[in-house]
Parts: structure tokens; C-alpha cells; sequence
């Protein structure tokens, strides 16, 4: 119908004015010279027009051959107006458009032209074809200033670490809020460990969102732009829109896939089998001297065979391997006149570099939009993903290495048949450990994820400037943790243990919002938006576990065999929050803008008095290049300027922090359980963590935005932060939450892009770089021993131990221990510090403790009392980044295209913690790093930093201390794609056609000496920050990526 | 119109929902119970007390196994040293820390009972004085164990109900004694039951808080002849010992059988159950590995008796043809090891055969099924009989020499293991009742040592008795050269002789957490 109406328009008139009608043919192409099919060609103001055909050739009749204007326009060229000024014959070149930055929408309650924003908020430039089980927040690396991501690991489907602005808080999450069309996303599920060990991973809470699916992805940062968020938005906010279909589109199918291949980028230099044979010797002769034994050498070709001739294991070579994922991903898009929609699947399945890891994720997701009348419209979102993972105990901060596969697979003695000889000893820690490979091997982890997204909107233009909406969305998430530890496993010998844990959330947000948009006279806008909103999060978790298992043959399943059980735990937690929003933008004439927001928001996990709190901001911005002296200049295209002041919160503590609570145990009586209940938290009074932040922000382009830039200077300033503060045990307590004290972040963030050519050959480079200092300004507590104002972080494993400190006047997260100077040479030296210890203290000298001799490791006696102990301790790191960067560079020609992308961070501290047991040579049966041994100190002046040799593994245990600490800086390239884009005109039922070849992390420039610079065992809290401990390691990949799409 | 209707419609249902939001703000509470629900009935008071044991299961688990046994100089970790037995343990060592943190865990549970109990209304007065008695006893005997080990502590009488008011500072041992220690133990001693109905076994009773308080005084007495507090240990002992609501256990053995819980000779005990977080670890610590006499197929073997404690035991009554009983129910001198589908017979000592393996278990603690280190069937008795019987003899002897009653309370323990499990011995001979008060006191010091061994009283008899028995005692072991097989002492790592070991270092958790301790209160030494 609609079609022949169109096609009346066009013949009617040119039937009519037959007679004066001349004709005008031509042929349409590319800048290539290659000819585009099915451009339009109109005459203006008129509804002659006509398509060009397949070899791009056009002919339709004009009235006026003089004064006529033909305008061709092509969906993703920029369009072409051309005045016949007399021609006939035409041949048209268009040119490939090219999205002007602000053309973006932002859709934050309500959508709002970037152009028109007075806040400070980034795009993310999305990658065509994400590499297998990508999920959203690692898109975000590099990619905007202002925002660092760092991986916990390297594990696929490991949780990310994401701040914008800096680190606002010390003890919450200081993640951002996500926000998936216009539906806030929880993303603090923990699932509990029913295992009972320490490692307690989560699987990435955004796993179920598959890349493909993503429109864009803007970051919020300023108050300006935050604060209608209120209580959740302090960490800045991400929204994400997903792909919907459109009229404009029309339908298309779309197939893509992604071949991966991945292998660690480095390996960790530890002893040799042959090494380490002469290592026990070596360790055995020692300590049999000091015990005033006769030397006994293990190796010594008679009981076990000489060290040249011992074979074992590299156990890195056996536990890692080649790994290979694919990601195969089908969508399809439709319209008709009242409705469209976006359909889509996505399987993808990767494997880890470490045996026996993997996570495959299947995504359904589809929408749908209807206009149900001209004023009435409906849309419909609903989105399901399965994600299933198998793996090892890998990551995290285990002291106890038989616990990870990670720290194992270093420290396991590389020869395997020890201490098998007739009537041997046995050291029964050696017993405890049985080899790593068979640790990976055995050891059943399937941890996984159904997640469930839906939405309904309804909207209604009342009046021609109010329009009302009702939107209802809902999160659902399930995620489940098996694990099954069989008989053969050292943590469980003879036994086995299973383990079954859920967790079952569904948080529902329901807004009511009224979107109003007029105009007084011509030159003042206003719209805004005003409504209410709800959210109500719902958690059960659930955990069972069980030991002592008759076989292994059914893993998890077998649960119910088990002869012992620990007593199962049920958990619910609900909070609420309930809001009114108000947002008013103000434009005058385009030039002035000015954005009032206020959120006032009420939380159920406060107390009574402390419940609800007001969240304002206000900004201001001009646009410079439209006033009339800029207008016409042909250098500055754009320049804007804004500034910002406003409020945000965070309401990250656990629900129900503030009351006290007495939890069910059992206390067996006469040998039966009885169950009783037992005081387990005290009530505190706690309240929002509140950020006020300024903003000041200037956005330029020149040469029609060849040259773009925008940057931003803020202050941020947090108050009331929430800190999980350790208690004195003496209180009955480890922790409690507070509200304790000030931070403050200033930054500067600088987005940049350079159009360098972009005729035939087109480079393009941009470049983002962050740079925040953070200053905690006050902790309002008295001064600790050390002459600071400070708390400490958490007790990190193995150290039993802070290694973080948070002090008044310098930046959150600090390093905190001792400083080394080498080692002990002489024993005249020891003599010296003991008299002048007695001199001082009246005591021999001690570390610690503990004497020493030549040859131990030299701690700094910093306060000058005679002795070492933990007055010695002070500020030994510092694991914020100096700046982080990104940088990103396309060279296209034709159909080809070069994209290299860079990531960096300089000047950040790591705190090593797998040092300490992999230097550790007073253990002599777990191996360590090849230097610790070949350079240990072997008499006088044989080595200044490799301690000697002794039989007790805590003489020389490393203490929190700068040998711990390395310098994390580093630059990688990060990913490299070469792509080859067919558009294929000819193929009437092909749009496009697209191979690519990425490598991801081929080289890292850095001195750190672990696998991965970036890695923090402890995720996204703060109380403990910077740490290394048994990361998975990171993996170099090749990917293969192909996409297709029919018309 | 119509959209003058849309709109009120929208404006009253925003209204609604304005009103509802006090109730939907409202925090519910599901899995726990919380000050708002708790405390109300009897069963609530009962069931707090019961939960607030859980603390003491926590204490007594593990963290002070090997720190008290390996410190004492008579126990050693096969060839390799241990922070606990070279001394060189610091105020971040974790069993410093754990213990710490579990005794005051009780404490601070114990407070929370005595407060909220003391001002319910909806409870009978009997009920109340019992269970206010069982958490001032817990509490003294938190204190007590502290006391000793820490040497000051901060005082905690209240339940922690706020940030800024849970930083106390440390007060002098002899003030926690005497304002809390002492008071708390004998409140307890006036209101708690004799004894306990059957399933109800296994909480404190009468009997504990009088032989607790013997403990104590006994403890205060020091090395002090003339000290008063001999008279008043002797008086307790002695009143636990005519209450006649104890007696040994017939076969010493039979009271480290597996499942042997809450018998006659049991004053004080702690209750495990096996399985995670309800079991105990002593079968882990002790016995050897591959021996399947404790969780995943063995124990560590970590705290093992050197040869000299043994050969002290072994010559004191044994000869070649008779054993003392008690050395066959408290050592393992061989077990069969299994490895890989083998099993084979292992000597340890004193079997002239051993090689490595030079040192004895201790097989007090047995239980094969447990599911986890630290989830052993085992109970561990803190107070039994025999121990007053010998708190008695030795009290006695300070207060009048070596009288009959003091012969009498020691003959009781050798009598029993001489009957071993029916079959009479001829060792252990009674002592010749010819010994000096000196030769007493050393006596029965050693007879401590030796019926008592591994149940954790080594450490602090040695303390007690002051820093010249505590260096003397272990430079002896470090001495010891030839041992009783004639063979060379087996002796790669030697004990740490320290006077600072005399006390646990104040853990740094607390020093750094707590703003009313300072670095410099630190323990001397470390």
C-alpha cells in the first residue's frame, strides 16, 4: 500500500509536467571509484526521485534544469546536494559519513543530545567483533579518559575492576553503577563458598550480557550527570543501550564468528628438577651440620640418583597449555509500520590457558517496539543467558598453597618420587601434598549463571510537551557454585568433599516518570524530566556441603552419600530504595545551558534517623562556536564550556550492617548438636558515603572536528566514607562499619582525536589519558604510634597482616611494612648491633623477635631502638597509577583496515606476595624462583640480596617489605586488527561482508616480574589493594573473526 | 480532558505510592535474629548461653595446641623447627592472634549473656542465677587462660556496643585476677548446679568453677613458699575431692577411647562433635602421618615428645619387663603406616630400630573418621580429676610437708595404673613415704608431667613455677645427650631459651586496631 501511494507521488506530477521535463542520468560512486547501488536520488523540495541500480546509474526528469538541486543520500554516506545549474550528466562521488560525536544520545531518564549536555560524559568506541566471552566492562580498558579497569585475572569470566574517577571509597565497592537501558544492574552478588576454603571467586556478574548486543556504551563522570542517580551513583555510572531494530534499518540477519587461540605470555623462572635435586642437597647438608649431624646428601647416586641425572617436572609446561574458543553470534532485525525488532543469539565457548578452565555462555535477547497508536508506544525487552564454567582453584589470596592451583603449580617440588625409599621419613607435610597437575586435573569447579533480563515501557504523549512513561524491569540471576574435591586431592585426602552453593536474586526497579519539553517564545527551551522510582532487591543463598564420600564417581551429585555434612546455610537479605527524581535542562538559544538536578532517595539499609538524604547538582555550559563571532570560523568548529557542582552517594554496605545479630551455631552437648545462639554483631549507626565533585570541562574541535579534544579538571570530595574498619580483637570483633573520615580525588581526563587524513588512505588516532591523585583529608581518629593519623586494611594471608594503610594527608591504599637493606655479612656486624642494642634496649639485637646471623635478611631499624619489631614499620609503596592511558590508532584503505589499540599505566607499585613463598629457601621442599637459590648467600660478600640457606623456613620468611614491592608500570598492545571489509554491491542479498585478524597482548612493555602487572587478588574493595597473589596467569591470543550480513 | 484525567490519575498513584514508603524502607530481617527479637523468653536466654560456648569450642580447637605444647621444651616437630619450640614466634604469628581473638570472642559472648539476662523480666530467678553462673564462669576462665598467656589484658565487662568505647587499655595480671578472674569463679561457684541432666552434659558445673579457682590460686602461688595462696588452692582441691561427685576412670585408657565423653573423672571438658566447625584438632596435631588415626588419612605428627620427656616417664617406674600403663595409652611407639596400598609396621622410639623417626606420638587423641582437620569426635577435657588430685597433693605438701592425704591423692593415680585394664602391674610403685618436701614438690611436678601429658598444662605448671624452672627445663632437654637405648640423642633442632617466652607477645591486630595500646605496651622482648 504504502509503496504504490509512493509511487503515485512520483508519477503523478512527472505525468502532468511531461512537457517541459528534461532528462539527467549519471552515475553514483564511492570515493574508490566503486558504484553504490540503491542510492537515493531526489530533487529537492520535490518528490521526483528516483534509485540507483545496481551498477550505480541513475536517469529521472527535472523540471527546472537550471535551478533544480538533486540531493543523494545513502544510509551511512553523508549526503550530497548538487544544483543541475544546466547539467545532464552527473557522476557523483559520496562520501562515507562519519558519526560526529555529537550526534550521540544520551539516555539517562530520559534522552538528551550530547550536544546539549552540560555534564561530562564519555562514549566507548565498541569493538566490531569482540573476541570470545568479552564482557561489557572489559570493553571499557583504554577506551575513555577518566576511566581504569584492571582484570583481577586472567581466569575467563573473572570479575573486572572498574573506577571512574579515581578511588572514591576505601571499605564499599567502588564500582560504578550499571545501567542497561534505563535498569540499574546489581552486580554485588556473592555467592557463598560452601568448600570452606578461603578462595571464594565469582563468576563476572556481567557475564550475561553479550557484547554483540550493545549499541553504546556512555560513562557518566560528573556530578552534573550523576547525581539524578543519587545514592548509587558516587562511583560514576555506565549506560548501556542495547540494539533495538528501527525503521530506518529495515530488516537485516547478521552471522558472525570469532576463532581464538590463547597461550601464557611468559613463563615464572623456577627450579629445574636437576637445580633443585642439588637445592635438597645442598639444604640437607646444611641442615644436618647445624643439628651437629653427620651429612646426609639425598642425592647422592646411591639412594636416589646424582643431581645431573633426576628427572621431574616444569610443572608450568604440564598445567598450561594452548587454549581455543570460539564465539559464534546470529542476530536479525525487522519493521514493519507500526513495530520493529531486534533478535539475537550468541554461543561462545573459551577455553582458559590453564587445564580444565573454560566458561562457555549461550545469550538470547530480543526486543520489540510498537506503536500501539500515534501517542501511545510499547516496547518490550527481554533478555536470558546461560553461562557455565568449569575450572580449578586458580586465583585469589590463599596462603596455603595447596589450595591454588596457581601458587602450587610454582612451588611444587619439580621432583615427584621424593622420600619413596625403603623406611624412609616422610615429612608429613609432605604427605599433605600430592602434585599439581593432578590438582587441576581432578579438582571439579562448575560454577555457573542464568540470567534473566526483561522490561516493559510504556509511553504516552499526553500533550505535545509532556509525555508520561511507566517502565517496569527486572533482573533475575541465579547463579550456582558445584565443586566436588575428590578422595585423591591433599585438602580432602581419603575423603572428598562436595559443595553446593546458590544464589537466587531478583531486584526490580518500577519508574513513573513524566518527560516535559517546551519552548518559550523561540529562544528558551526547557524539558526535564520528574517522577518516582522504586527498587526492591530480593537474595536467598543457600550452601550445602558434605565430606567423606564412599567413590568419586558422581562428583557433586553425590552429595547426599556423604557421611559427614556440615550443617547447610540459608540466607535471605531484601533492601529497598524508594526515589524522587526531578531533572531540568534550560537552553537559551542554543548557547546557554542549564541542568538543575535533585534525587531524593531513602535506602532500608540505614537506620531509622539516617534513612533518607537529598542529592543535588547544577551546571552551567556554553557553547561558544555558536555565538556569532565563532560561527562562521573555519578553524574552531566546536568549543564548549562547562562547569558542574553536585552530589552523589553510596549506600554500598551490606543490607542489615547497622543492626546487631546473634546467628544460630552448635554447640555439641554430651555429644548430640545442640543449637544455641551466639552474638555475632554489635548495632552500629552508620549512613550514606556522600560525594560532592566540581567540573570544570572544555570540548574543542577545529577543521570540522579534525582535530578533537575534550578535557576535564575535577575535585571530588567524599564524606562520611564507609570503612569496614578492624576492631580491636579484644572487642570480640575483627571488623566493624564506620563512617570515618574524608577523601578526596582531583583529576584531570583528556580525550583526544585526530582525523589526520581521511581521503582514499584514512588515519585516524586517538588517545585518552587519565590522571587522578587521591588524598584521604581526614579519618577524624587520634594519631596512631607511628606519629599518623591512620587505619590499616585487611589481614592478607600468609603475612597474617595488613600490608595496606590508609593515613590522613596521603593517598588511600598505601603500602605499609619494612625496609631491607641487604643482607647480614659479618657476624662482627651482628656483634655491633647487639652492643648497641644493649647499649640501647638492654637486649641482644632481634628481628622480629628472632637473632639473626650472617647471611638473613637485613631489616632497617628506622626508629633507631636497638631492635626490629613493628615500630620499624612505615610506608613502603604506593599502588596508585601516576596516569593511565590509551591510545588508539586506524589506518584504512579501501576496504582494509589497520587498527592497533594500546593500553598503558605508569608508576604504580605492586606488592609481589607470591614472593614469599617463592623466595623462601628455608623450606626444603617447596621450589623457589632460580635466582633465590643459585645466588643465595653463600658466605661473606657472596650476595647482597639472596638470603642463606638454613633449615627454618621462618627465618628468612619475608615480612611485608619493600623486597616485596615492584614497579607495576607497563605498556601493552593491547589488541591488533587487521580487517577486510567486502561490501559486495554486487551480491543483491549480501550488505556486508567482513574477515578479521586480531592478536590480543602481543607485547607488554615492563619490569614487573609476574605474569600479569595488573592483578589484584583482592577485587574490587579497597582494604586490601595492589596485591599479587596467585594470579591465573595472563594469556597472549590470536583471533580469527568472521561476520556476514544479508539483506 | 482526557488527558487532564491520565494525569490526576498519575498524580494520585504517585501519591500512594509516596505513603507506602515508610513500609517499604522497612529493613526485614530473615535468617538471624537481631536486638529487636531476641532475649524475650527463657529459651532465648538458654539458647544465647549455649551459643556463647561455641566461643570456647573456638578457642580450645586449635590455635593453642601446638603454640603451648611445643613452647614447653618437651615437644618437638620431627626434624624441623617451628616458631613455638626456637621461640622465635612474633605478635603477628597467628596462633597469637587466633587465641587472643577466640578468648575474647567468649568474653565478649559471656558479657552479652550477663547483661541482657540479668534485666529480663520474663524469666524465674533459678534459671537466671544458673545461667548467669555458666557465663561468669566462662568469663573468669577466658580471663584466666588470657592472664597467663598475654601476662596484661585489656578488662572487658560489658558486651562491645559501640565503636569508640570497645578501645580498652591493658591492665596488670594481678588486677584481672582479683576484679575479675577470682570474683567471676566464685559467683559461679554459688550458682551453678552440681550437676547437669543427661543432655544437658558437658556444661559447666560447680565442681569446674571450685577446681578452676584451685587453678587459679595455685597459679598465684607461684614459686612462692610462703604464699597464702597454697592454703586456698588446697582448701578448693580438697573440696572437689570430698564432694565425692568425681573419681578416675578404672582404666586410664579407656578415657581416650573414641566417643569416651563427659565420664566421672571430667570436671571441666569441652565438647566437640565431629565435622566442620563442631570438631576439634588434636587428632590432626598429634598423631603421625599415614597412621589413618586422624583426618585424611593421618595427622601432622607436629607436636611429638622428645626422647628425654619419654625417658623421664619410662625411668621413673618402668622396667625392662613392665611397662607403665599410662605410657602405652598416651605414646605411640609404633603404628602401621599406609602408603600407597602398603602398609607396614613403623617403629618410632624407643624401639632400637628407629632411624628417623625418633620421636613419640602422642595417642591420646584418635579419630580416623574425622572429615577435616579440624573436625575430630574428640572432646578435650581442661579439668579432670586426676589433675586436682594432684593440685591437691601439691598444695598440701607447700601448706604442711608431705602429710598422708598429700601420699594419698598421688597413690589414687598410681593404683589406677597399676590396674591398667584389669590386669594388674607391678609399676607404678607407690612413693616411699620417706620423700623431703623438696623431693615431694619435684615429684609430683613430674607426675603432672607424666599423667597429664599433652593436655596442654606443661606450659603453664612450667611458667608458674617461674623462669628459672621454665630455662632450666628446657636447657636439660637441650642438653641431653645419651638416651636411655644408650643410643645418641636425636636432636636436629634445639629449644629456643628465651625469658621473653615466659609470655605471649600482645598480637598486632590489637595494638593497631586498639587506640588505648600503644607499641611500646608491647611485652618485653618483642
Amino acid at each position: 500500500m504504502k509503496k504504490i501511494i509512493l509511487l503515485l507521488c512520483i508519477l503523478l506530477p512527472s505525468t502532468l509536467m511531461f512537457a517541459q521535463q528534461k532528462s539527467v542520468s549519471g552515475v553514483v560512486t564511492d570515493i574508490y571509484g566503486e558504484p553504490l547501488p540503491g542510492v537515493n536520488v531526489v530533487v529537492q523540495g520535490t518528490h521526483i526521485g528516483t534509485v540507483t541500480g545496481l551498477d550505480g546509474s541513475f536517469t529521472l526528469k527535472v523540471n527546472d534544469i537550471k535551478n533544480d538541486v538533486l540531493r543523494f543520500s545513502f544510509l551511512g554516506y553523508e549526503t550530497k546536494l548538487i544544483p543541475l545549474k544546466g547539467q545532464t550528466q552527473l557522476n557523483v562521488v559520496l562520501k562515507e559519513s562519519v558519526q560526529k560525536l555529537d550526534d550521540v544520545v544520551i539516555k539517562s531518564y530520559g534522552a538528551i543530545k550530547k550536544s546539549d549536555l552540560t555534564g561530562s560524559v564519555s562514549s566507548v568506541k565498541l569493538e566490531a567483533n569482540p573476541s570470545p566471552n568479552t564482557t561489557i566492562d572489559q570493553l571499557l580498558q583504554g577506551r575513555a579518559g577518566g576511566v581504569t579497569v584492571s582484570t583481577t585475572s586472567a581466569e575467563p569470566g573473572a570479575a573486572i575492576n572498574v573506577r571512574i574517577r579515581g578511588l572514591n571509597s576505601i571499605s564499599v565497592s567502588n564500582q560504578p553503577l550499571y545501567v542497561i537501558d534505563g535498569i540499574p544492574m546489581d552486580v554485588d552478588i556473592n555467592t557463598p563458598n560452601a568448600m570452606g576454603s578461603p578462595n571464594n571467586k565469582n563468576l563476572n556478574p556481567l557475564i550475561g550480557i553479550n557484547p554483540n548486543d550493545i549499541e553504546s556504551i556512555e560513562i557518566l563522570k560528573d556530578a552534573s550527570a550523576t547525581a539524578i542517580y543519587g545514592s548509587r551513583g558516587a562511583n560514576g555510572v555506565v549506560l548501556i543501550t542495547t540494539k533495538s531494530g528501527s525503521r530506518k534499518k529495515g530488516s537485516e540477519v547478521t552471522v558472525s564468528t570469532s576463532l581464538s587461540l590463547s597461550h601464557v605470555s611468559k613463563s615464572i623462572p623456577v627450579l629445574k628438577p636437576q637445580q633443585f635435586a642439588e637445592f635438597r642437597n645442598e639444604f640437607s647438608f646444611i641442615s644436618d651440620v647445624a643439628s651437629g649431624e653427620v651429612p646426609n646428601i639425598p642425592y647422592d647416586g646411591i639412594d636416589r640418583p646424582m643431581p645431573k641425572d633426576v628427572k621431574g617436572y616444569f610443572w608450568q609446561d604440564e598445567i598450561l597449555r594452548t587454549s581455543f574458543s570460539q564465539n559464534y553470534n546470529l542476530s536479525m532485525t525487522g519493521s514493519s509500520e507500526k513495530n520493529y525488532y531486534y533478535l539475537s543469539f550468541n554461543a561462545s565457548l573459551a577455553d582458559g590457558i590453564v587445564l580444565n578452565s573454560s566458561l562457555d555462555r549461550y545469550t538470547f535477547n530480543g526486543s520489540y517496539h510498537w506503536d500501539i497508536t500515534n501517542k501511545l508506544h510499547y516496547d518490550l525487552a527481554a533478555s536470558f543467558a546461560h553461562a557455565q564454567g568449569k575450572g580449578t582453584s586458580t586465583s585469589g589470596d590463599v596462603a596455603n598453597v595447596t589450595y591454588s592451583a596457581m601458587g602450587w603449580m610454582l612451588s611444587k617440588s619439580p621432583i615427584v618420587e621424593e622420600w619413596t625409599g625403603e623406611n624412609e621419613y616422610v615429612d608429613p607435610a609432605e604427605l599433605e601434598v600430592a602434585n599439581p597437575l593432578m590438582f587441576v586435573e581432578q579438582y571439579i569447579s562448575e560454577p555457573s549463571t542464568n540470567y534473566f533480563r526483561g522490561k516493559i515501557d510504556l509511553d504516552y504523549d499526553v500533550t505535545k510537551w509532556l509525555n508520561l512513561e511507566a517502565r517496569y524491569g527486572l533482573n533475575y540471576t541465579h547463579n550456582r557454585k558445584a565443586q566436588y574435591w575428590p578422595k585423591t586431592l591433599p585438602m580432602v585426602k581419603d575423603q572428598g568433599r562436595a559443595g553446593y552453593a546458590t544464589s537466587d536474586q531478583l531486584s526490580w526497579t518500577f519508574n513513573f516518570l513524566g518527560h516535559f519539553n517546551f519552548k518559550i517564545h523561540k529562544d528558551h527551551k526547557i524539558n526535564g524530566v520528574t517522577g518516582i522510582e522504586l527498587n526492591q532487591k530480593n537474595m536467598e543463598l543457600f550452601k550445602a556441603r558434605g565430606d567423606g564420600f564412599p567413590d568419586d564417581a558422581l562428583g557433586y551429585y553425590n552429595l547426599e552419600a556423604a557421611s559427614i555434612f556440615t550443617p547447610p546455610s540459608l540466607d535471605r537479605i531484601k533492601s529497598s530504595l524508594f526515589s524522587t527524581i526531578l531533572r531540568v535542562n534550560y537552553a537559551y538559544r542554543s548557547k546557554y545551558l542549564v541542568t538543575a538536578t535533585g534525587r531524593y532517595d531513602g535506602s532500608s539499609r540505614f537506620t531509622e534517623n539516617k534513612k533518607f538524604a537529598f542529592f543535588p547538582s547544577f551546571s552551567v555550559a556554553w557553547r561558544v562556536s555558536e555565538e556569532e563571532f565563532l560561527k562562521q570560523s573555519k578553524t574552531v568548529s566546536k568549543l564548549k564550556l562547562r562547569f558542574s557542582w553536585g552530589e552523589a552517594g553510596n549506600q554500598g554496605l551490606p543490607a542489615y550492617s547497622t543492626l546487631s545479630r546473634y546467628v544460630s551455631v552448635i554447640y555439641p552437648l554430651n555429644g548430640t548438636t545442640t543449637s544455641g545462639y551466639a552474638v555475632a554483631d554489635f548495632p552500629k549507626d552508620v549512613t550514606w558515603e556522600t560525594a560532592s565533585q566540581v567540573n570544570l570541562g572544555v570540548d574543542f574541535g577545529m577543521f570540522d572536528d579534525r582535530i578533537y579534544a575534550s578535557i576535564d579538571l575535577y575535585n571530588k570530595h567524599t564524606k562520611n566514607v564507609l570503612i569496614l574498619r578492624n576492631m580491636p580483637l579484644s572487642s570480640g570483633y575483627k571488623t566493624a562499619w564506620d563512617n570515618l573520615g574524608e577523601i578526596e580525588n582531583k583529576g584531570i581526563d583528556i580525550e583526544t582525536n585526530f582525523r589526520i587524513l581521511d581521503k582514499k588512505l584514512r588515519w585516524d588516532v586517538g588517545g585518552n589519558i587519565s590522571l587522578y591523585r587521591n588524598k584521604i583529608t581526614n579519618l577524624g581518629l587520634p594519631e596512631s604510634s607511628y606519629g599518623y593519623v591512620q587505619i590499616w586494611g585487611a589481614t592478607i594471608g600468609g603475612f597474617n597482616q595488613p600490608v595496606n594503610t590508609y593515613i590522613e594527608g596521603q593517598a588511600i591504599g598505601q603500602f605499609w611494612g619494612y625496609k631491607t637493606d641487604g643482607l647480614f655479612q659479618t657476624q662482627e656486624e651482628i656483634d655491633q648491633l647487639n652492643e648497641n642494642a644493649q647499649n640501647v634496649a638492654g637486649v641482644n639485637f632481634y628481628q622480629f623477635g628472632k637473632p639473626v646471623y650472617p647471611g638473613d635478611i637485613k631489616y632497617v631499624d628506622l626508629n633507631h631502638d636497638g631492635v626490629v619489631n613493628e615500630m620499624d614499620k612505615t610506608v613502603i609503596g604506593d599502588p596508585n597509577p601516576d596516569f593511565t592511558y590509551g591510545l588508539n590508532t586506524t589506518l584504512s584503505y579501501r576496504n582494509l583496515s589497520l587498527d592497533l589499540f594500546f593500553v598503558g599505566v605508569q608508576g604504580v607499585d605492586v606488592f609481589n606476595a607470591n614472593l614469599q613463598k617463592l623466595t623462601n629457601v628455608g623450606q626444603g621442599n617447596s621450589n623457589v624462583l632460580e635466582d633465590a637459590y643459585l645466588k643465595a648467600w653463600r658466605g661473606e660478600g657472596t650476595s647482597n640480596y639472596w638470603p642463606r640457606i638454613v633449615n627454618d623456613w621462618k627465618q628468612n620468611l619475608l615480612e611485608p617489605s619493600d623486597r616485596l614491592i615492584e614497579d607495576g608500570s607497563f605498556f601493552r598492545l593491547q589488541t591488533v586488527t587487521l580487517s577486510y571489509n567486502a561490501l559486495l554491491r554486487k551480491v543483491s542479498w549480501i550488505s556486508n561482508l567482513n574477515v578479521s585478524l586480531t592478536g590480543v597482548n602481543l607485547f607488554t612493555i615492563t619490569d614487573y616480574s609476574w605474569w600479569n602487572p595488573e592483578a589484584n587478588a583482592f577485587g574490587n574493595k579497597n582494604m586490601a589493594m595492589g596485591i599479587d597473589r596467585n594470579s591465573y596467569p595472563m594469556a597472549r591470543s590470536f583471533i580469527l573473526g568472521f561476520r556476514i550480513s544479508f539483506k | 480532558m482526557k488527558n487532564i484525567k491520565y494525569l490526576l490519575i498519575a498524580i494520585l498513584s504517585a501519591g500512594f505510592l509516596f505513603s507506602c514508603q515508610k513500609d517499604f524502607l522497612e529493613e526485614d530481617v530473615y535468617d538471624f535474629r537481631s536486638n529487636v527479637n531476641f532475649y524475650e523468653t527463657p529459651e532465648d536466654a538458654n539458647s544465647a548461653m549455649i551459643g556463647t560456648y561455641k566461643f570456647l569450642a573456638d578457642l580450645y580447637r586449635q590455635s593453642m595446641i601446638e603454640m603451648l605444647t611445643q613452647n614447653s621444651g618437651a615437644f618437638v616437630k620431627h626434624r624441623l623447627s617451628t616458631p613455638w619450640i626456637s621461640g622465635t614466634y612474633t605478635s603477628s604469628t597467628k596462633e597469637v592472634a587466633w587465641t587472643w581473638q577466640y578468648a575474647y570472642q567468649l568474653i565478649n559472648g559471656c558479657n552479652d549473656v550477663i547483661l541482657n539476662v540479668e534485666k529480663m523480666e520474663n524469666i524465674d530467678d533459678s534459671l537466671r542465677n544458673v545461667i548467669l553462673g555458666e557465663a561468669h564462669f566462662l568469663r573468669g576462665w577466658a580471663y584466666f587462660v588470657l592472664v597467663r598467656l598475654y601476662r596484661r589484658v585489656p578488662i572487658r565487662l560489658e558486651p562491645t556496643n559501640g565503636i569508640r568505647n570497645a578501645m580498652k587499655p591493658l591492665s596488670e595480671s594481678q588486677k584481672v585476677y582479683d576484679e575479675v578472674i577470682i570474683p567471676d569463679l566464685k559467683f559461679a561457684k554459688a550458682h551453678l548446679p552440681l550437676m547437669w541432666d543427661e543432655s544437658n552434659k558437658g556444661r559447666v558445673t560447680w565442681g569446674a568453677a571450685t577446681a578452676a579457682l584451685a587453678k587459679v590460686y595455685l597459679t598465684l602461688a607461684g614459686n612462692d613458699e610462703a604464699s597464702p595462696y597454697w592454703e586456698m588452692a588446697r582448701d578448693e582441691a580438697k573440696e572437689v575431692i570430698g564432694s565425692g561427685i568425681y573419681a578416675l576412670v578404672p582404666d586410664f585408657g579407656k578415657l581416650w577411647e573414641l566417643g569416651s565423653k563427659n565420664t566421672v573423672e571430667s570436671i571441666f571438658e569441652v565438647q566437640y562433635l565431629r565435622g566442620t566447625n563442631t570438631g576439634s584438632g588434636y587428632a590432626k596435631i598429634f598423631t603421625p602421618a599415614g597412621s589413618r588415626m586422624a583426618a585424611k588419612g593421618g595427622g601432622w605428627g607436629r607436636s611429638r615428645c622428645t626422647q628425654k620427656n619419654y625417658d623421664d616417664f619410662f625411668l621413673s617406674y618402668s622396667n625392662d619387663s613392665v611397662v607403665d600403663y599410662r605410657i602405652e595409652k598416651t605414646f605411640i611407639s609404633k603404628y602401621i603406616k599406609y602408603k600407597k596400598g602398603t602398609a607396614k609396621e613403623t617403629p618410632v622410639y624407643p624401639t632400637p630400630k628407629y632411624k628417623k623417626e625418633a620421636w613419640p606420638y602422642i595417642k591420646k587423641w584418635v579419630d580416623p573418621e574425622a572429615p577435616d582437620n579440624f573436625a575430630a569426635d574428640n572432646n578435650f577435657i581442661v579439668i579432670r580429676y586426676a589433675d586436682v588430685l594432684l593440685m591437691f597433693a601439691e598444695a598440701e605438701n607447700e601448706v604442711n610437708g608431705p602429710t598422708d592425704e598429700a601420699y594419698t591423692a598421688v597413690d589414687q593415680l598410681l593404683d589406677r595404673a597399676r590396674h591398667a585394664d584389669g590386669t594388674e602391674r607391678t609399676v607404678p610403685a607407690n612413693w616411699e613415704r620417706t620423700l623431703t618436701k623438696e623431693q615431694f614438690r619435684d615429684k609430683v611436678w613430674n607426675e603432672r608431667r607424666f599423667e597429664l601429658a599433652g593436655e596442654l598444662h606443661l606450659w603453664f605448671d612450667l611458667v608458674r613455677r617461674g623462669w628459672d624452672k621454665f630455662r632450666q627445663f628446657k636447657e636439660d632437654d637441650n642438653n641431653y645427650k645419651k638416651n636411655m637405648l644408650g643410643l645418641k640423642v636425636l636432636k636436629p633442632v634445639k629449644h629456643g631459651v628465651y625469658k621473653k617466652n615466659m609470655y605471649l607477645p600482645i598480637p598486632t591486630l590489637e595494638i593497631s586496631s586498639n587506640d588505648s595500646i600503644d607499641v611500646t605496651d608491647q611485652n618485653p622482648g618483642y
